[in-house]
Parts: structure tokens; sequence; C-alpha cells
């Protein structure tokens, strides 16, 4: 028992300096000759292990997940901006645009309905957009207004692109696309609908479904983001060999933000939408 | 790589710089950990990549008593690969490359006492026939490259524990591939 305990801190002591500081197996053998033939195929075998182990995940593959992280990071801080720090400052200044709005009329707010990114409404169309979410509860509603919101910001993205704004502002927006359909993939994942069909009642075969209408709504938004996505890639892709070469990685990004998010969004919905057929 | 108490701590206080450090630090051992586990590159991609959304939406939820950073994130990657197998399991599976089976008294030819160049998926097929606890082992230990001690408190084992798993699983794999080559060999 105290030999194998002696054996097992030996071999991981001579696995850390040949693995750990890159030394040869015959330098460590050196200093155990008495347990050579023991430990000399464990240590070749380490080492084939450890040679054959290390795949490296492609360089495509790294950037476009670091990409995703840091677009998750972002998400995050505007979220706890939103809640945390600014919240008061933000609900003050659209509560002050609404009153400014009742009393100017109507023509301010088609103004900030229709405002793109870098113009003056901008930013009040964006906190009136965080007010309009908060409101309505959460599941398809609080969904639904997310993909509306998706929507409107692949229009920024065209938008922009097409009036040759920066890629900086770009990758503004493109984030907050991510935003938008990373939320829609978490609100889905949360939530499951289950419908049960059929089944036999008093020896007579039936149909009971179990929150049917939800589980049609939902269905039905999922084949509304299909479709959402397809347009969305096909208007972006039209744009590529359009613009400069300097807008051009921002524009990728945007397009590959477009077609993994949606994709997660989708599949986020399809696994929580289960038919049972008992 | 700055402290990693401090990384962490600050990273959780939304740190955009601290957290992208951890990430380049533990991206290709996740990587790697994973690929032991999954069917392919493909499907090891999709796991990593989750592991970290994950990582960056649970952060607030790490608390530094003791628990090394990394065991908090490998536990994640744990429980992700976990889920994965779980649904791999209702679809089809693709059935494990064959190995030999290796008698008890088998202890290794010496002319054959050389370094294999082993091919991951060779490597793969063996690893999945030891045992669930020397799996943990051996994707900790050579794929991961965490220290003993971290291993230990991943795996809820002492130290003593973990290398003689590590002895044994070695051993295990040298008896596999060894044998199963001399069995190759023989046949051609």
């Amino acid at each position: 028992m105290k030999k194998d305990r002696e054996f097992n801190d030996i071999l991981n002591k001579c696995l850390e300096r040949i693995l750990g500081n890159n030394e040869n197996i015959e330098q460590c053998l050196e200093n155990y000759p008495e347990q050579r033939s023991k430990l000399e195929p464990l240590l070749r075998m380490a080492l084939s292990v450890r040679k054959a182990s290390a795949v490296m995940p492609s360089a495509n593959f790294k950037a476009k997940t670091r990409y995703q992280f840091h677009l998750a990071l972002a998400q995050l801080k505007s979220k706890r901006n939103f809640w945390n720090c600014e919240w008061r400052l933000r609900l003050l200044m659209v509560a002050s645009l609404i009153l400014v709005i009742l009393f100017a009329g109507g023509g301010m707010g088609i103004a900030i309905y229709h405002s793109m990114p870098g113009q003056f409404f901008h930013p009040a169309r964006l906190a009136a957009e965080e007010i309009w979410l908060v409101r309505s509860p959460l599941g398809i509603d609080r969904v639904e207004k997310h993909a509306i919101l998706a929507n409107r910001r692949v229009a920024e993205i065209i938008h922009l692109v097409k009036n040759g704004y920066n890629s900086a502002k770009l990758k503004q927006v493109t984030q907050q696309l991510y935003y938008h359909l990373a939320t829609i993939e978490s609100l889905a994942t949360a939530e499951t609908v289950v419908m049960i069909s059929p089944v036999i009642i008093d020896g007579k075969k039936g149909y009971v479904f179990f929150a049917a209408e939800k589980f049609a709504k939902w269905t039905q938004f999922k084949t509304t983001l299909e479709q959402q996505v397809a347009n969305h890639l096909t208007e972006l892709n039209v744009l590529l060999p359009l613009v400069p070469e300097s807008i051009k990685p921002a524009l990728l990004s945007a397009i590959a933000v477009t077609e993994a998010g949606y994709e997660r969004a989708i599949e986020g919905l399809k696994s929580n939408l289960k038919l049972i057929n008992p | 790589m700055q402290d990693q108490q401090n990384l962490v701590h600050r990273a959780k206080q939304g740190d955009q710089e601290a957290f992208s450090q951890l990430y380049e630090y533990y991206f290709d051992k996740i990587y790697r950990y994973v690929m032991v586990r999954a069917q392919d590159r493909i499907e090891a991609e999709d796991i990593t990549q989750e592991i970290f959304l994950k990582a960056v939406r649970s952060i607030h939820s790490f608390n530094w008593k003791g628990i090394p950073f990394s065991a908090w994130l490998f536990r994640i990657a744990h429980n992700e690969i976990i889920d994965y197998l779980r649904k791999k399991s209702k679809q089809t599976t693709v059935p494990l490359q064959e190995l030999p089976v290796v008698p008890e008294n088998y202890t290794g030819n010496p002319h054959l006492m050389v370094e294999r160049e082993l091919e991951i998926e060779q490597l793969k097929a063996a690893i999945k026939q030891l045992t669930q606890a020397q799996q943990d082992v051996i994707s900790l230990r050579f794929f991961a490259e965490l220290p003993i001690a971290e291993v230990a408190s991943l795996v809820g084992k002492n130290q003593g524990a973990v290398k003689a798993l590590q002895h044994s699983a070695i051993l295990a794999l040298h008896r596999m591939l060894l044998y199963g080559e001399i069995m190759k060999n023989e046949k051609g």
C-alpha cells in the first residue's frame, strides 16, 4: 500500500517535470533507477497521450467564439448599466421626452419613431424601446417584441451600410441585434410548451390539447423567425460586394451574428415546443 | 496571467478586460477537455461556445471560498457535456471503435516500449473504455492540463486518490493501446 503510494507520487513528480517543465524522460528516470522498468512505459505512454491530446481549436472557430463572447459581455454590461447605474436617469429622460412629445404634438413622436443610429432622436428611441420591453409580460409577448426590435436593428444595419457610416457604428448596432436574439433564445428556453395529442377517453379516441393556443402561437412565431432570418441574410449578403473594404469586416460580423443569433433562437424554440403522442 | 483571484473579482464587477484574460487562458484547455468527450470537432465547438456563454451569464454566482475558478468553470463544462451526452443518447449512436479485450496478466512487450504516434480518435476510443473516474482524471490532467490539486478539487477526491487513478488510467491505456497494436501487427 505504502509502496503504491510512493510509486504514484514518483509517477506524478515525473509527469510534472516532463509535461510541465518539458524535461525528457531520461532525466527523470535517472533519479529513480530502481523504478525504471515500471516507470518508463508509463511515462512514454503519458507522453504519447499528451502529444495526441494537443488538439487546437481552429483559428476561425476561435475568432468567431471570441466575438460572440465579447458581445455577450457587452450585453451583460449594458443590462447592468441600465438597471444599476443609470436607470433613474434614463427613466427621467424618457419621462421628460414623453412630456415634451405630449406638448409638442405628434411630429416629434414620428421623428423619434423613424430615427436611425447617429441621428439626434435615436437615443430617445432606444430608451423608449427599453421601457416598451420591460412593460410587456415575460413569455411570448416579450419574445415577439424582441423579434420586432431585432428586425429593426437589421434595418438599421442596412441603413448604416448604404449611407456609408463607419464600422464602429455598425458594430454597436450589431451588438444590440445580438442582445435581442440572445434574449429570445433565453426566454424561449425558459418556457416549455407541451401539447398532448391524441388520447383515449372512456374507450373513445379523442384529442386533448393542453395550451393548444399557446402552442400554436409559439409555433407561428418560430415560422416567422425562420422567414425573417432568410430575408435578412439575403438583404445583408446583397450589400457585401457593394461596400468598401474598410466596412466589410463589420458587415461580415453583422451577417455572422444574424445567422448564428437567429439559428440559436430558433433552436431554443424548437427544443421547447414539445408535441407528445401518448 | 495576473493573479487569478484578482481577475475573477474584476470579471464579477463587469470588467471586460479581466474576463477576456480568463477566456484566453482557459479557452484551449476547455476545448480539449470537451474534445475527448464529444463525437466530433463540430460538436466540441458548439459545446465549448456554450460553456463560455454560460460562464459569462453566471459569473455573479461564483464565490471564491477556497474553490479555484478553474473548478467552477470545469464544473460548467462537465455539466454541459453531461447534458450533451444525455441528449445524444436519445439519438442514434455511432458505435465506438472496437478495441481488443486485454488479458488481465498482460504486462506489455518490451520491444514495443517506445513512444507511439497516437491518433486522437484512437486515443478517444481507448479513453472511453476506462472507468468514469479514470476518464475524468485523464481528461483533466492531459487535455485540460490542470495540476493534481485542481483535479482533486474538481472530482471531489484527495490528491492521493487522484494520483492512484492517474496511475491506473495510464497503465490501462498502455495495455489497451499497446496490445491493440500487437494484435493489429499479428493480423497484418
